[in-house]
């Protein structure tokens, strides 16, 4: 059964009909990756429709978060040595930000933001990469959206998310505690009811529902933990901003579902500084 | 000796310990000097850290502290107070992260000045 903040949280997210519609491109690629009779050359197609996505895709997997020892010049071998969900998963990620223009830049800066959410991608997918785990692209698209829903917030409602910043800043209150005070639910609840209505899958969807609460996922907790942990991480070393001025607390437990040791923290860290630039460029290009 | 993070150990330290890398494999044994190369290995391995002889954190940390005026960083100290006042102040994670964080912003300024 929903719950109240479930309810009011799908009640606010009801008429936001611009964002909650993903580009017809996202639609037809998702359709087309989860369709077990589409091939990889239907796919590419698909891709190749949009120009400046295959331009970005293609800067993106040639960069240094691959290290291929040869070029990808075409999106088809892209496709075929990346992967068709993980190529998925890069094209969500750098066309999302096309989504929130029009953002009152006194409530969030949003190339700021961009730049939280492209540190938290990469955090998240080094962390899964030292784990080993096989598909690290998941993480990076989870970490690109885990604060999207406090974007619908306050596009739909700067007046309210106003008085969200006001109240944080006034009481020294973390920004998600006083958007559940103000709105009755924080941004983790929009984030989750957006990338459902996205029909993204729905590890993504936990991992972005639970990044402040990484104790309540069911299904896929580690997802939640790793983007809890480089939420944290990136907010403790000021990598971007989204609209939160403290470090959020970090919860033990998933600090353990992880099982690394501190001392990974610091070539985390590195490794992020290293292909940030590179990733904030193809993604903030327009 | 203390367990040193990988990219703050520098070639002519002497390992404490043997070194070993994300899976336990020994890669370098114990009392042995580091050099430039054996530092690439490390890092071409997932070692995340190692054993050293005669350095701890602290020392590797006030290095990089001493290289910018006090009142700076008594101010970034400061800051990250601030910025990590809803944070569990005992958790090795945490001080870790400050730790970090002090050396990032140190290096950043370093960086900004040199410019």
């Amino acid at each position: 059964m929903p719950t109240l903040t479930e309810d009011q949280a799908s009640d606010f997210l009801q008429d936001c009909v611009d964002i909650t519609s993903l580009p017809m491109l996202l639609i037809r690629l998702n359709n087309a990756i989860n369709n077990p009779r589409s091939s990889i050359t239907d796919i590419a197609k698909i891709i190749s429709e949009d120009t400046s996505l295959s331009a970005r895709l293609l800067r993106i997997v040639n960069g240094s978060l691959y290290g291929f020892p040869s070029r990808i010049d075409t999106i088809n071998r892209a496709v075929v040595i990346v992967g068709t969900q993980q190529l998925r998963d890069l094209a969500m990620a750098t066309s999302v930000t096309t989504l929130f223009k029009e953002i009152p830049d006194d409530l969030v800066n949003m190339e700021s933001f961009w730049r939280h959410s492209v540190g938290c991608g990469l955090a998240a997918r080094e962390i899964a990469n030292l784990r080993q785990d096989i598909n690290p692209e998941r993480y990076f698209v989870a970490g690109i959206l885990h604060d999207v829903g406090r974007l619908v917030m306050i596009k739909k409602d700067p007046s309210r998310s106003r008085s969200v910043l006001l109240r944080s800043k006034r009481d020294d209150e973390l920004l998600y505690k006083s958007e559940a005070a103000v709105f009755g639910f924080d941004h983790s609840d929009i984030g989750r009811l957006l990338l459902n209505k996205w029909k993204l899958p729905s590890s993504l969807e936990e991992a972005v529902a639970f990044h402040h609460r990484p104790r309540k996922a069911v299904r896929y907790p580690l997802e939640s933990a790793i983007i809890h942990l480089a939420d944290v991480l990136c907010h403790a070393i000021n990598l971007g901003k989204s609209g939160e001025r403290f470090v959020p607390p970090l919860s033990d437990a998933a600090w353990k579902l992880i099982g690394l040791a501190p001392s990974t923290l610091s070539p985390i860290i590195e490794q992020v500084d290293r292909q940030f630039n590179e990733i904030i460029e193809t993604i903030l290009v327009d | 000796m203390s367990y040193i993070n990988i990219n703050e150990i520098e070639a002519g330290m002497v390992t404490a310990g043997e070194v070993k890398d994300i899976r336990g494999r020994v890669i370098l044994g114990k009392g042995q000097t580091i050099s430039e190369k054996h530092l690439r290995i490390f890092k071409m391995w997932g070692v995340s850290e190692a054993n050293i002889e005669g350095v701890n954190k602290e020392d590797i940390t006030k290095r990089t502290t001493e290289k910018i005026e006090p009142e700076r960083h008594n101010a970034l100290s400061e800051e990250l107070e601030r910025n990590f006042k809803h944070t569990d102040a005992s958790s090795m994670v945490i001080k870790e992260l400050r730790r970090l964080a002090l050396i990032r912003s140190i290096r950043m300024e370093i960086d900004a000045n040199a410019d």
